[in-house]
């Protein structure tokens, strides 16, 4: 290929990651130094298509970060891009930032590969798609200690360019705590039973459908009681997670197109980020309980 | 919208209607060199102009490669430029010369390949090869540099060709050097003056003395300059029948190295010359001093030089 912006120092770690990502990550169809659209402000090396459906973008350079960079990332975001961008540097022209460089890098969500002379690959860490970057991060210390290991690992799976993956494992975790809640707050006897009607069974808190259960509790708990018991609960709280039983198909079919990708990050960021906060509203709400 | 110059029409073009210009002799630019220009253009823009001249629909790079392809990786759509008339073939490669030799660090081999045809051009406007000095006056290249140059081109193909792949490499990785090149050829003409036949094969020669570099046999080029002292062991009274054999072995055994050749052959020699001038030179220094001039501490040196002599020569105080 014939390159002509890249230093000739880099021709041959750029031929080098081309073949990398197209062994190791299927990227075909490689573009050459062509610009993406005309308002972000970098020509990468290389671009290319992914099988997930995301545009690679691998840009060649002596260190593993630069400003050029961050600002492809800060405008890219903020369009909700479905990129996903990596730095291929040389091993072993290291310089004295190559640490510092390695971790802006990493918080800007750039992936980062070493080439080294022979061809072989060192991945220093994978690139977050620009569509998903913008994620409002958790402040993990909002969240109850036993319970950060899984928001935790749904934020990673989201980052990683599993959204969908990363907003199942949160909804998942805004059922279980939902669940709980409510059978524990039914065997206390907070909830409103009309005489007569057959007392719920575990299977129906724990097993049966969360839509029901949810709908039930919005239904029967009292609210009077429950002010004094868990102040912080709101009848609030069961509509948005009432909202996410609905929301959670919308989003389970596959782009087939770059746009519809778009759309879709953007849905799963929001997403994402409202069923987190939701889940933080629950913890609160369960701290008088002791649940967790 | 295009301003009236002097040398020119100042205007902004479109960065993808430019073109780079086949005869800059320039042909490695350096990733970081162009990254810190990339990162002065992100915050601050083009302040200083592109120089170009119009060919067809394009527009071809007289001054700015490096200011061109900056601002086409950063995406940039125009960019100020001051459009020239079309140079001649001579001209527009003086231009190159005088506008990015003599202010940048080119590597020496990019210059080195141009040379000959500035001088073709030269000889067919004037009728005759120029001199050194009138090439040194024209391209505004020093007559050493010049000298060097002429080293590099003179070199075989498969050399020239080595030392082109070896500059793209990056810096780090470079293992050989124009310097080595040029320290090289001097040696190997000094050799080929000096001890007439004992270079059988040049080129092997060339090779045998690359492997011992490769290899760490030595790794100071400037070692390659004891070659030509070795070859020239008559002008110090060293055996010059052991120090042919040695050159011989220097350019035929990959693994004998040129200090143990030195070591072998003229060092002593080298050494005794080393004294030799050395007091010469202390002799007519001590012609010029006064009696009056001596202080205390050159008189304490003069004493231990005196005691010193007469120990080495065996004579009493």
């Amino acid at each position: 290929m014939k390159f002509s912006l890249l230093g000739q120092d880099l021709h041959e770690t750029a031929e080098q990651a081309k073949r990398f990502f197209s062994e190791s990550y299927g990227a075909t169809r490689f573009r050459c130094e062509e610009p993406i659209s005309s308002d972000l402000p970098l020509r990468p090396t290389w671009q290319a298509k992914m099988k997930n459906g995301y545009m690679l973008c691998i840009n060649v350079q002596p260190s593993p970060f630069s400003e050029s960079l961050y600002e492809f990332v800060t405008r890219g975001a903020q369009k909700g891009m479905p990129i996903k961008l990596w730095v291929a540097v040389a091993a072993g022209a290291a310089k004295e930032s190559f640490s510092s460089d390695l971790k802006k890098a990493h918080e800007a969500g750039i992936g980062v590969v070493q080439i080294e002379a022979d061809g072989s690959a060192h991945e220093c860490h994978r690139a977050v798609p620009l569509s998903l970057f913008g994620l409002k991060r958790t402040k993990l210390a909002t969240i109850p200690a036993a319970r950060r290991e899984e928001v935790k690992s749904a934020e990673d799976a989201y980052l990683d360019g599993h959204p969908e993956k990363g907003c199942q494992a949160i909804c998942q975790e805004l059922e279980a705590i939902t669940r709980k809640f409510a059978e524990a707050i039914y065997g206390k006897g907070w909830w409103i039973t009309p005489a007569g009607s057959t007392p719920h069974r575990s299977r129906f808190f724990q097993i049966d459908s969360w839509a029901t259960m949810l709908e039930e509790m919005e239904r029967r708990t009292d609210y009077r009681l429950m002010k004094a018991k868990a102040p912080k609960f709101t009848k609030n709280l069961i509509l948005t997670a009432r909202a996410y039983t609905d929301w959670r198909n919308t989003v389970s079919h596959k782009p087939r197109t770059l746009s519809e990708l778009q759309a879709r990050d953007e849905k799963l960021r929001t997403m994402f980020e409202a069923t987190r906060d939701s889940l933080l509203g629950w913890y609160e709400a369960a701290k008088p309980l002791r649940l967790l | 919208m295009a301003a009236s110059h002097s040398t020119g029409t100042l205007a902004t073009i479109a960065v993808s209607r430019i073109r780079a210009n086949p005869d800059n002799p320039r042909l490695t630019f350096r990733q970081h060199e162009l990254e810190e220009l990339q990162e002065s253009i992100r915050q601050y823009g083009i302040q200083v102009p592109i120089a170009v001249f119009k060919r067809g629909a394009h527009f071809i790079l007289i001054d700015g490669e490096r200011r061109w392809r900056c601002a086409s990786k950063l995406n940039i759509e125009t960019i100020p430029a001051l459009i020239q008339r079309e140079p001649k073939p001579l001209e527009n490669l003086l231009l190159m010369f005088n506008i990015h030799a003599l202010r940048e660090q080119w590597d020496l081999m990019t210059i080195a390949l141009k040379l000959p045809k500035i001088s073709d051009l030269i000889q067919k406007e004037t009728g005759k090869l120029p001199t050194e000095i009138e090439l040194s006056a024209k391209t505004g290249l020093g007559r050493g540099v010049i000298r060097r140059c002429r080293l590099l081109t003179n070199l075989p193909d498969k050399y020239q060709k080595m030392l082109l792949e070896e500059l793209t490499k990056p810096k780090s990785k470079q293992l050989l050097s124009e310097d080595l090149f040029i320290e090289m050829e001097r040696s190997l003409t000094t050799v080929a003056r000096a001890m007439p036949g004992v270079i059988d094969k040049i080129n092997d020669a060339r090779d045998v003395l690359l492997t011992k570099y490769k290899s760490k046999i030595f790794d100071n080029i400037v070692d390659l300059r004891k070659i030509a002292k070795i070859a020239r062991a008559e002008k110090v009274d060293a055996d010059p029948l052991k120090a042919r054999k040695a050159i011989a072995r220097l350019l035929t055994d990959p693994k004998y190295s040129i200090n143990k050749a030195w070591d072998e052959t003229v060092s002593g020699a080298y050494a005794e010359r080393d004294v030799l001038t050395r007091i010469e030179q202390l002799l007519s220094k001590l012609d010029e001093l006064e009696p009056s001039e001596v202080d205390d501490d050159v008189r304490e040196k003069l004493e231990e030089l005196l005691t010193r002599t007469q120990k080495l020569l065996g004579v009493d105080a």
